[in-house]
């Protein structure tokens, strides 16, 4: 059992507050990714978490038992540090010996672990070289390889990859994912990659200035954001979020010169005047020359990215805001001056109040 | 200039310049060495090779005066000033370069001002606190008071070292399970022994050659330490400065600082460089 349970978790250093209140359940055995903006907090937490910094006020439990004044090897987790935080006087093998030889393991158990841990990581062949004779994706399986070593409870992941180059990235990202499934373990993994944390978590934490803006599913989070920040947060392009006035015919796109309205059947619902709509760069479907579908918007392009596989256009929708539309490279090209008209499925409309939060209708 | 001549015309500039660069280095020392063979007058005729090599002055030094005694009091003196600049220079450092703590930048600029003191202006100071301490002609007082010119720079020197090292390292060795003890003795020490086999060095040089305080701490031959000795070796008669003596004793005193260097050679400039690239 490796669950982790967070209530009403702070951190303070000095009078600087830098986590602000934070309930959280991870259950044994999720992958559970932290993602938001740089300083939010992310990596305190995971520190709190392993141990290396004190909680200020809360509590923490891991595997069911409350585990604040616990030392850090004592909690059954490890860490894999960003700059892999090897020994570098030790060989692999002894850098991966070295916990199991702390915590007085017999020499035969620490061999076969040893070995059984390289085998999986496939770094047999380097078990006698030095960290400084090692590749950075070397190294960095080497640093899983130590922390898996132990056989923790849950696994502390902080930005593991993003000292490593494009592709190698991929590959430990795969590498990663199997472990997990392998192993089967808690894993609580911090990123700033978009990518990374769609594709490896069943859980993503989103975290904002010391506080946690929303809990779910990769789906969840991207299908139903709970607030502005999170639909800003995931996606890339990011979402559009454009200010629109409440009419009874539907929405109004402030600033919009054309007719400029989205198609909204339940506005009449809606009990605010003004909300901030959320439509994904994707979501809009672009109309073939000609076709002047009923309630098209137009887009005035400004710049045009070619991303290979799709398209991402800047510009002006409706004459009013600037915004952000996406489509297959299949389409015919386009250049940037040009003016086209987008259609966007009421489905696909995300409502927010103006402080900020998901207005459920219907 | 055509490529073919400039290139060895510069190599053999360099190679005169390494030669002229040795020739001044060690000249005095060849020189000294060619004396200690010497005796009597033929001390005055300048040879630049050794016409044989009689040991007497090497057997007069230690048969009609107590060097060897020297040579112990020297090396108990120096040995003594590493252990504890290197132990006290350690743990200072470990406090000042990982723990932020309230008047610490003044603690290092405190660390550094006291080296730059001429030798001479503290020595009537340190002299009364020698006394007062009771460790007036001991060996003692002379590891007390080389530790002012010793700790200054292997706690700055052992400082930037350890801010060097990433604090992630010991963080992952907390996470396994290593306690300060731990920590110290298998993560500090290993990854510190070339910074500290520098320092450590530099103490020894600089404690074994000291002079002035040696002089003035001591009062009684069997106290003292090699430099002093050398410089109070009698002659025949009052009016012969000994030279030959002289100079093989300082052979005799050099040969075990150029058999440190050899010995530590590749982990000095492991340190040096460990030092220097970093920043
Ligand atoms: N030891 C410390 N003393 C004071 N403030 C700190 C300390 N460590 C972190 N902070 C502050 O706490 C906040 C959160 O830091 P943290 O390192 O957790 O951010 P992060 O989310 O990991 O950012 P990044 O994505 O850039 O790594 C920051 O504002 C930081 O300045
Ligand atoms: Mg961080």
């Amino acid at each position: 059992m490796g669950a982790v349970t967070l209530k009403g978790v702070r951190k303070r250093f000095a009078s600087f507050e830098a986590i602000k209140g934070i309930d959280l359940e991870i259950e044994d055995g999720a992958f559970c990714v932290l993602v938001g903006p740089s300083g939010c907090g992310k990596s305190t937490l995971l520190r709190m978490i392993a141990g290396l910094e004190e909680i200020s006020e809360g509590e923490l439990s891991i595997a069911g038992r409350v585990v604040n004044d616990i030392a850090p090897a004592d909690r059954q987790v490890s860490m894999v540090f960003q700059s892999y935080a090897l020994y570098p006087h030790m060989t692999v093998f002894k850098n991966m010996a070295f916990g199991l030889r702390l915590a007085k393991t017999d020499e035969g158990t620490v061999e076969q672990r040893v070995r059984d841990v390289a085998e999986i990581l496939r770094l047999t062949d380097l078990l006698d070289r030095k960290p400084k004779e090692l590749s950075g994706g070397q190294r960095q399986r080497v640093a899983i390889g130590r922390a898996i070593v132990r056989n923790p409870k849950v696994f502390l992941f902080d930005e593991p990859l993003s000292n490593l180059d494009a592709s190698l990235r991929v590959r430990m990202r795969l590498e990663i994912s199997r472990l997990h499934r392998r192993l089967g373990t808690t894993m609580i993994h911090v990123t700033h990659d978009q990518v990374e944390a769609m594709t490896l978590a069943d859980t993503i934490v989103v975290m904002n200035d010391g506080r946690v803006e929303q809990v779910g599913s990769p789906r969840d989070l991207y299908d139903r954001p709970a607030n502005t920040f999170v639909a800003a947060f995931i996606g890339s392009p990011a979402m559009n979020l454009l200010s629109a006035r409440v009419e009874p015919k539907g929405l109004r796109l402030e600033k919009a010169v054309d007719p400029g309205y989205l198609p909204f059947a339940s506005a009449a619902n809606l009990d605010d005047h003004i909300v901030t709509v959320g439509i994904r760069p994707e979501h809009f479907e672009v109309l073939e020359k000609g076709s002047d579908q009923d309630g098209a918007l137009g887009f005035e392009i400004d710049v045009v990215e070619d991303l290979g596989d799709t398209r991402v256009l800047h510009g002006v929708l409706a004459g009013g805001p600037d915004c952000t539309v996406r489509e297959p490279a299949n389409a015919e090209i386009r250049s940037s001056g040009s003016r086209i008209f987008v259609n966007i499925l009421e489905d696909y409309i995300h409502v927010f109040s103006q402080d900020g939060h998901r207005i459920t209708h219907q | 200039m055509p490529n073919s001549v400039w290139k060895p015309l510069k190599q053999s500039a360099f190679w005169l310049l390494v030669a002229v660069l040795l020739l001044i280095l060690l000249f005095p020392f060849y020189y000294a060495l060619v004396t200690s063979f010497k005796s009597g007058p033929s001390i005055f005729e300048v040879d630049v090779l050794p016409r044989g090599f009689p040991l007497d002055n090497y057997t007069s030094i230690f048969e009609e005066q107590s060097f060897a005694r020297n040579i112990l009091n020297s090396l108990f003196v120096s040995v003594s000033v590493v252990a504890v600049s290197l132990t006290l220079g350690l743990t200072a450092a470990m406090s000042l370069g990982r723990f932020r703590f309230r008047g610490r930048r003044m603690m290092l600029l405190a660390v550094l001002s006291v080296s730059m003191f001429p030798q001479v202006a503290v020595l009537s100071g340190m002299f009364e606190l020698i006394r007062v301490l009771g460790l007036f002609n001991s060996g003692f007082g002379l590891i007390f008071s080389y530790l002012i010119f010793t700790l200054p720079f292997t706690v700055w020197v052992l400082t930037s070292f350890i801010r060097e090292l990433p604090i992630e390292v010991e963080e992952a060795a907390i996470m396994d399970g290593a306690g300060p003890w731990t920590l110290l003795t298998r993560i500090f020490l290993p990854l510190m022994l070339p910074a500290m086999v520098t320092t450590g060095l530099l103490a020894f040089i600089v404690a074994w050659n000291e002079f002035l305080f040696a002089l003035t701490f001591t009062l009684t031959n069997d106290q003292r330490t090699v430099p002093v000795a050398i410089a109070l070796i009698t002659g025949g008669s009052e009016f012969e400065v000994p030279w030959g003596r002289i100079m093989a004793a300082s052979v005799i005193v050099t040969v075990p600082l150029i058999a440190l260097v050899l010995v530590f050679q590749r982990r000095i400039v492991s340190g040096l460089t460990a030092g220097a690239v970093k920043g």
